[in-house]
């Protein structure tokens, strides 16, 4: 059925193109025959006018000369002059144009010579024995022997060059002319009009789709031998086989070839004209029957086409219904199929659902559970952190605070509320003992929430006051911590409390020391300037005896003063009071100036000290400074230098080296001495306040006990260590450790000394 | 200067100490004029006393204490302002020190660490 209806489709549409075919070529015939016949009632027309306009010229010419003729036979003797005034008043130039010149021709024993001329510009063919060229004497001959009008054939050289004819009647002396004897016996002359073969170009108006000969042509053999073209336009050519007559083209518009006669005078022309093919037509119209048959073919074509598609179209159509059709068919048996299968998952779906659901309901009533559970001890944290004694501030990691217990509240003045949301610094500003802000980038908080450093403020350290609400002021000792969570920094926590009351006591304890000393040194001062002022005999002579019971109440009385320092410099360091305050020190040149002061007890005792400066393992007389306390650094210097000057025994060794490494980045310092050394038993208890080993007390009775103390608490205080080697006996050596950073600058209230 | 004796001020509470150091600076070529309170010592400036020396202890009799009294001293119109203050003590705190140094006096002292004479030759030594 399918093949039936594509043939059914394809032969009409192809029967509708033929038929649009047909009536196109009928319409192309029938055009391009109208337009022939155009071409050919205009090339009529136009050959007519053409033919009698040449016509009207040569009567118009011929009358003229007879014109002049009559002049001539009205009077026996015309001059030069006469005839010119006359040609003049024809006015030829505007009457007649296309005439070059009248000339009158005398005839002079068979030679014929031109005697006048109309045209001033041809003076010199005055004088031209015109019977010298044939066609001109031939001319004239005829006429004469005729007594008509007779015109000349093509002459080439005829009128300023260019190529022209004449046209010639005889001039008689009488009017006896019967015959041609009595012509030839009484002709006195001739007028002849010399025309240019150009005027004929005016007639052409058609450009090159007219051209046309004139032929003259008396009847003889061939018609168009190139002697007898009088005047051809442009695109004749004078051929043998010259057309004489059109083919009917089929396609192309016909040609047009005409011929006609012309009789002028005694002479026939022949005027062949040649129409080209579209002669006469506009562009347009020349071409018309072709628009038409493109025109046509192309509509043809197009209308077939649509006649195709539509059936086309329809036959897909009946293809694609029975192809929906078919498939129809299918999918409602599947569909079938499909919706049992689903009915019986949404039942199995259900059963889960409820199950679901079940298990649902049982988990929310276990976290209805914790819900409780963890309000229960969210409200026991709440409680816990509430009551913290000390104050607690809690902030985010941008140092915000999220939270502060009740302590803090009651202690700043300030509400929870009117707090939480703040940044730590702005809520609480620290100010120094003068009452100046401390500025942000100092505030531990700060370093805490950048670093994740703990930060504990002692209670020694200078004095930090926070500000109230009221403005008032309080020191605190603040804690400062980061909170982590795993290895991020969340927040902070600052615990601090209010230290008035423990700087109080502090002062108290420092000014009891402070007055106690004083107490303690006055009456000793009196005790030693009297018995000064004794021994130097200032009241009175005083006897050996007497000087050495002196001497010894003098040295007792040092003990005591020796004692009170060294008592004072421990409650100091027992307190934590006191203050480290480094710059750059030179070690070796304080170390020099400690042993300068000993230099009267060692030459006493004949001592020899050397002394070593290393840097990195090679000598060098002195080391970079560091930062050290030089205060406190002469006490430690002074207490083991002097230890070593008193217990090593007359003519010993005494050797310090100072060293400094700079890849463990410490300075060591060490004293030996060859003295009499620290025995087992006491060197655990060396460092003890108010020890003194046995060995020692035999050797020097005024030592105080507490220098190695003072000494030890210094150098741990300052971040370094201390530690001995001694035999008994043989000699002790003291090892020293300072970390390059040297001491850590310590605020405190006093100074050892 | 003059060849006439020095007036040497001794501020000091203390008596027995007080004879000592009369003594010596008697030794010495000074006379002396003493004052156990900072009022008594400003007693002498109103009565326009010339002195040439001030040796001045810290802790005294009454509540006003040895700064107090180079304070007063000190003050622009006082005939004492440029006699040169010599401070003999036992409190050795830095601070304290370092307060007398910053009004202006000339020397500080430890007692308990020089010897009478040794601290009386310094002052008649000094030389402005």
């Amino acid at each position: 059925m399918l093949s039936k209806l594509h043939f059914k489709a394809i032969f009409i549409s192809l029967g509708v193109f033929l038929f649009l075919i047909v009536c196109t070529a009928s319409g192309f015939y029938f055009i391009k025959r109208a337009l022939d016949q155009k071409v050919e009632a205009i090339f009529e027309a136009q050959t007519q006018v053409i033919i009698n306009d040449i016509h009207d010229n040569l009567s118009g010419y011929i009358h003229i000369l007879y014109g002049v003729r009559g002049l001539f036979s009205a009077c026996d003797d015309i001059n030069r002059n006469g005839f010119k005034i006359y040609a003049k008043s024809l006015d030829l130039k505007t009457s007649s144009p296309d005439l070059y010149s009248i000339r009158f021709v005398k005839v002079e024993d068979d030679h014929f010579i031109v005697k006048y001329t109309s045209e001033e510009e041809e003076e010199e063919v005055i004088g031209f024995e015109a019977s010298s060229d044939p066609i001109r004497k031939e001319t004239m001959e005829i006429a004469r022997d005729t007594n008509n009008v007779a015109i000349s054939r093509r002459i080439e050289n005829l009128a300023g060059g260019q190529p022209g004819f004449i046209i010639s009647i005889p001039i008689y002396s009488s009017s006896k002319l019967d015959t041609t004897e009595d012509r030839r016996k009484n002709i006195i002359g001739f007028v002849n009009a010399v025309v240019k073969t150009d005027i004929f170009q005016k007639n052409i108006a058609y450009g090159k789709d007219l051209s046309f000969g004139i032929f003259d042509f008396q009847g003889e053999e061939n018609k168009f031998s190139p002697e007898k073209l009088i005047f051809g336009s442009s695109g004749i050519t004078i051929s043998a086989g010259h057309k004489e007559y059109t083919e009917k083209k089929l396609f192309s518009l016909n040609e047009q070839i005409q011929e006609k006669t012309l009789t002028a005078a005694n002479r026939k022309w022949i005027l062949h004209f040649h129409g080209q093919s579209g002669f006469g037509l506009s562009p347009l119209e020349k071409y018309s029957h072709w628009i038409l048959l493109s025109l046509g073919i192309f509509l043809s074509l197009l209308f077939s086409f649509f006649v195709y598609n539509l059936y086309h179209t329809r036959i897909k159509i009946i293809l694609k219904a029975e192809k929906l059709s078919e498939e129809l068919h299918k999918t409602e048996e599947e569909k079938l199929e499909l919706l049992e299968k689903s009915s019986q998952r949404l039942a199995n779906q259900n059963e889960e659902l409820l199950k679901t659901k079940a298990a649902m309901t049982n988990l929310l009533e276990d976290m209805e559970e914790e819900k409780e559970n963890l309000s229960e001890t969210n409200a026991k944290n709440e409680a816990v952190f509430s009551s913290i004694g000390d104050c607690v501030v809690a902030t985010d990691e941008k140092g915000i605070i999220v939270k502060i217990n009740h302590a803090t509240e009651k202690k700043l003045g300030w509400l929870s509320s009117e707090i939480i949301g703040k940044h730590y610094i702005e809520a609480l500003p620290l100010l120094d003992e003068n009452g100046k802000l401390i500025p942000a980038e100092k505030r531990k908080i700060n370093i805490v929430l950048k670093t994740g450093q703990k930060i504990i403020t002692s209670l020694s350290s200078a004095a930090h006051y926070y500000m109230k609400k009221d403005g008032s002021k309080f020191p605190a000792a603040v804690s400062t911590t980061p909170i982590m969570l795993g290895e991020k920094i969340i927040g902070a926590i600052a615990v601090f409390r209010d230290i008035t009351h423990d700087k109080q006591i502090d002062l108290a304890k420092s000014e009891f020391v402070s007055l106690a000393s004083h107490q303690l040194r006055t009456p000793l001062s009196t005790i030693n300037w009297y018995v000064e002022m004794l021994l130097s005999e200032d009241a009175g002579e005083i006897n050996e005896e007497q000087e050495k019971f002196l001497k010894e109440i003098y040295r007792g009385s040092k003990r005591m003063v020796e004692l009170v320092n060294a008592l004072l410099n421990v409650s100091r360091l027992e307190l934590g009071t006191f203050s480290i305050e480094p710059e750059p020190t030179d070690m070796m040149a304080l170390a020099a100036e400690v042993i300068q002061e000993l230099l009267p007890q060692v030459k006493s005792k004949e001592l020899t000290i050397n002394s070593l400066c290393q840097k990195n393992g090679t000598t060098c007389p002195i080391l970079p400074p560091i930062n050290a306390d030089p205060k406190l650094m002469r006490i430690v210097f002074q207490n083991l230098l002097t230890n070593a000057v008193k217990y090593t025994p007359a003519k010993g060794n005494i050797n310090f080296s100072l060293k400094q490494d700079d890849k463990t980045k410490e300075l060591h310092f060490e004293v030996s001495d060859s003295g009499i050394g620290i025995p087992r038993e006491a060197q655990n208890k060396i460092f003890t306040k108010l020890f003194r080993a046995d060995n020692a007390r035999e050797t020097d009775a005024d030592g105080t006990g507490l220098g190695l103390y003072i000494v030890k608490s210094i150098v741990e205080e300052s971040g370094g260590k201390i530690w001995f080697e001694s035999i008994p006996g043989k000699g002790t050596t003291f090892y020293l450790t300072l970390p390059f950073s040297g001491m850590r600058k310590k605020e405190g209230s006093k100074k050892l000394n | 200067m003059e060849q006439k004796q020095r007036v040497v001020l001794v501020i000091e509470d203390e008596q027995p100490l007080v004879d000592a150091i009369k003594i010596k600076l008697g030794k010495e070529g000074f006379d002396s004029i003493t004052a156990r309170t900072v009022n008594q010592a400003l007693q002498y400036l109103e009565e326009k006393v010339k002195i040439d020396v001030v040796w001045l202890d810290h802790y005294l009799l009454g509540k006003e204490d040895g700064l107090d009294f180079v304070v007063a001293i000190k003050k622009n119109d006082s005939p004492w302002k440029n006699v040169p203050i010599f401070v003999v003590s036992n409190t050795a705190t830095p601070e304290k020190i370092q307060s007398y140094l910053a009004l202006g006096i000339k020397r500080y002292y430890a007692k308990s660490d020089h010897r009478l004479e040794d601290i009386i030759k310094e002052i008649k030594e000094f030389k402005e």
